[in-house]
């Protein structure tokens, strides 16, 4: 029971409130929105987002955000299509290459932003640019198709009925709580995230753990890359473009703070299925994608304004009477 | 007890346009209490960060044990027995007490050490906190805990370390005055125990109690070291000034007069039941610890803060704020704390910080009139006496007191009756103290009325005419002048009865 409410304490319980609402709400509005394969269906879709927000957490932990994580998706994807496609170098190979290159990128935005001292704001901005620019240069903004048969099944097979995706989340889920509550390393990260002067005058070197949590996002945003690629079946530039801001919205309505040094893997899980479910739910409402845009831009403002709008409540009790 | 632990030799340390520190010579002994004082800017913070190896020093040695400690980094000046307990927080808010106790030095298990151990950690937070006499949860989150308590953590994360010297920088700035007792007993153990202790206050009090030597440094440069038991406080004082000083408080002529400002009832921001009455001409204090609800009462008065319930009665007339603008509107100032962030714009100069507020009424359609501008500023910058080369000189290159002044000078041209004072010596030197001292009196001689919020006891006691008391978010009394005594404003304050 201790554990129950510590999982769901504060911000994470209402966060999961407001996904059971939201779902009760998209249940009534279209009938076939709670149903077995429409729920596969979201869970198959957010796979992908929820396994970049787990890497996501590890940059803003520190208080920082990778921007750039939608077009790395598209640069590793479009470098393994490449690969397997152009250069016929079979899965296995290929996937390696996307590797050494995804910890490149990783390793590249963690030095800039930690020894160019840029806000990362701006700079993962600057980076997702040049990803995104590579990526249509390689493909010269052609798909890419033709994998060699085999590779679909990582997206689009099923173990025990359930997409294997969606194991894959569960997996970098458990990988990620475990590292953040219970590593040295983890408990480092909150720990220079809180305060970033404390951890250096305890003797952390912050700037190795700042390139290092970059590093380790792109781990993550390889293994999405791998999970889009196989789902789609074939390598787009387009691919990426607009998840960073799924995945920040996910990361932000969890609970992660923006500052650093707070936030739970729970909270990101219920901020990604939150995205999920709206997404999904939106379509069976008939609503386009634009509406969704404009759904998620409102979401993110709304998650960003929590801590004002919690502290303006607060601001507004009484003081009692001594 | 006369073998050297800790020895200082030469150092030098510049920054771009200061010498902070110049070829200082110190040198502790093993199990001493030793203290370190002089006058802000005077290189105390500068040579703990050496010593600690947050700074490298440009020139000179620092020898531990007879080892180089110059050109090391921090992990290893620690982990070679100087712990240091700074005078800002180093605490991770959003973190336990038992982690920021380990922060970046977790207990560790598991294969390749990679996991912490949690349970290990909180035990020995725990035998930590029993073993200093605090109470206090190793699981608690640290922003959830009282300053005082913060300061605690802090000075137990220090003590954790068992280190051989201990430099604790201005460590009861914010503790009551029990734990001010807990500190000093916990510091007699480990002097005991043979840590030697380098403590830095300027609490003149606590360094005759505790220290055993006292080393004074005055403008980065080493004056004197005596031993604390054949000197005198006015001794210290003259050495860390350079000259003789006494700390006294300038006489006043001032009439008290009507009632200008009526508190009645007042509740908000924290803060319960305050009544006061401040009268034209009155320089009325606000004593308490940090915290108490002196600043938070302030911020009422200013219509920086939500008031709740309770009346403000300004000249007879009950009166609503909502914002700042209002509060100077009807002539209330608020000199901050904090006057490099909310007092003071540093890249801008004297003139257009003092008369930012009044911009409005020196313009004509939108333009401002300059010779106005000009001429407002000469006129304060002359009656305050701030030294300045020309009225364009940017406020980040005055001093501390002229910044101060600047500030005052700038509410003074806003034509406030009222001035609040929130700390208005801090970080100011003792020859620049007499001088805010005096415009103060000023002040109130020429008919306006001071709320002054101060921590420094004698600086309360001095200026007061009378004094409100705070303790733990409530007034706890009046004093009138006559009733004006150390103990007494103490015990209040402390509020444990």
């Amino acid at each position: 029971m201790k554990t129950l409410k510590k999982i769901f304490k504060g911000q994470v319980l209402s966060i999961y409130i407001a996904l059971v609402v939201i779902m009760v709400l998209f249940s009534i509005l279209s009938p076939n929105f709670m149903t077995l394969s429409n729920m596969l269906t979201v869970l198959r879709q957010i796979a992908g987002i929820g396994i970049m927000a787990c890497g996501m957490m590890f940059v803003m932990l520190l208080g920082n955000v990778d921007l750039s994580v939608g077009t790395q998706i598209s640069l590793l994807g479009i470098i393994m299509s490449y690969s397997m496609v152009n250069l016929k170098l079979g899965i296995f190979p290929s996937i390696l290459i996307g590797i050494v290159v995804g910890l490149l990128i990783g390793l590249i935005n963690g030095l800039i932003i930690t020894y160019c001292k840029i806000p990362s704001m701006i700079a993962t901005l600057g980076t997702s640019w040049i990803f995104q620019g590579i990526s249509y240069t390689i493909c010269k903004a052609q798909p890419i198709f033709g994998f060699p048969s085999g590779f679909a099944t990582l997206g689009q097979g099923l173990f025990l009925g359930i997409p294997i995706p969606i194991y894959l989340f569960i997996i970098c889920c458990i990988i990620a709580s475990v590292v953040f509550n219970k590593t040295a390393y983890g408990r480092t990260l909150y720990a220079a995230g809180s305060n970033d002067e404390a951890a250096k005058l305890a003797g952390v070197n912050v700037n190795r753990m700042k390139v290092s949590s970059y590093i380790i996002c792109a781990c993550f945003s390889i293994l999405a890359s791998i999970v889009f690629l196989s789902r789609v079946n074939s390598g787009n530039a387009s691919t990426g473009i607009g998840q960073e801001m799924n995945v920040l919205t996910a990361c932000v309505l969890g609970g992660i703070c923006f500052t650093g040094g707070d936030g739970q893997v729970s909270g990101t899980i219920a901020g990604v299925m939150i995205i999920g479910v709206i997404q999904n739910g939106l379509v069976m409402l008939g609503a386009g994608e634009y509406v969704q845009l404009m759904v998620k831009g409102l979401i993110l403002i709304f998650a960003l304004s929590i801590d004002t709008i919690k502290k303006f409540i607060e601001s507004r009790k009484p003081t009692t009477a001594g | 007890m006369s073998e050297t632990i800790l020895e200082v030799k030469n150092v030098t340390k510049t920054y771009p346009g200061v010498v902070a520190l110049d070829n200082v010579s110190l040198e502790f002994r093993k199990g001493e209490v030793h203290a370190l004082v002089g006058e802000n800017g005077a290189g105390k913070s500068t040579i703990i960060k050496c010593i600690a190896g947050a700074i490298q020093a440009d020139k000179g040695s620092i020898l531990l044990e007879g080892q180089e400690l110059v050109g090391k980094k921090l992990t290893e000046n620690s982990s070679n027995g100087v712990e240091v307990v700074y005078q800002e927080f180093n605490l991770a808010p959003q973190l336990s007490v038992y982690e920021n106790i380990f922060i970046g030095k977790p207990i560790r298990k598991g294969p390749g050490n990679a996991f912490v151990d949690k349970a290990a950690m909180i035990r020995e937070t725990r035998e930590l906190f029993t073993r200093l006499g605090m109470d206090i949860d190793p699981e608690a989150r640290i922003d959830t805990l009282s300053v005082a308590y913060m300061q605690f953590v802090e000075i137990a994360k220090a003590i954790s370390k068992k280190a051989k010297v201990l430099i604790m920088d201005e460590p009861t700035a914010t503790l009551t005055n029990a734990e001010v007792e807990i500190l000093m007993k916990n510091i007699r153990r480990m002097k005991a125990e043979g840590t030697t202790i380098i403590y830095v206050s300027h609490r003149m009090e606590e360094i005759f109690e505790i220290t055993d030597r006292c080393s004074v440094l005055r403008d980065g440069k080493y004056i004197a070291t005596v031993n604390t038991a054949e000197t005198s406080r006015e001794e210290l004082i003259r050495y860390m000034v350079g000259r003789e000083l006494v700390e006294t408080f300038p006489s006043r002529d001032a009439e008290i007069g009507e009632v200008v400002l009526e508190v009645k009832g007042l509740y908000g921001n924290g803060v319960s039941n305050v009544n006061f009455e401040l009268h034209k001409g009155e320089i009325l204090g606000f004593g308490g610890l940090v915290g108490a609800g002196r600043t938070e009462t302030a911020e009422m008065l200013f219509g920086a803060a939500r008031v709740e319930k309770g009346d403000i009665i300004l000249k007879g007339k009950k009166v609503t704020m909502h914002h700042p603008r209002e509060a100077i509107r009807n002539g209330i100032a608020l000199i901050p704390e904090d006057r490099k962030q909310h007092g003071l714009i540093l890249d801008k100069s004297i003139m257009e910080n003092m008369t930012l507020p009044v911009f409005k009424r020196l313009s004509t359609m939108q333009f401002l009139d300059k010779k106005k501008q000009i001429d407002l500023t000469n006129e304060q910058v002359e009656a305050l006496r701030v030294k300045t080369p020309t009225i364009d000189q940017l406020a980040k290159n005055l001093s501390g007191g002229n910044q101060q002044k600047v500030v005052l000078g700038k509410w003074l041209i806003a034509e406030s009756d009222i001035v609040i004072f929130d700390e208005p010596t801090r970080g100011i030197d003792v020859g620049a103290k007499q001088e805010i001292y005096k415009l103060m009196n000023q002040l109130v001689e020429n008919g306006k009325a001071i709320i002054m919020i101060s921590s420094e006891m004698p600086e309360l006691l001095g200026m007061s005419d009378r004094l409100v008391v705070f303790s733990e978010k409530r007034q706890v009394g009046v004093l009138e002048k006559e009733e004006l005594d150390q103990a007494v404003v103490l015990d209040m304050a402390s509020g444990d009865k």
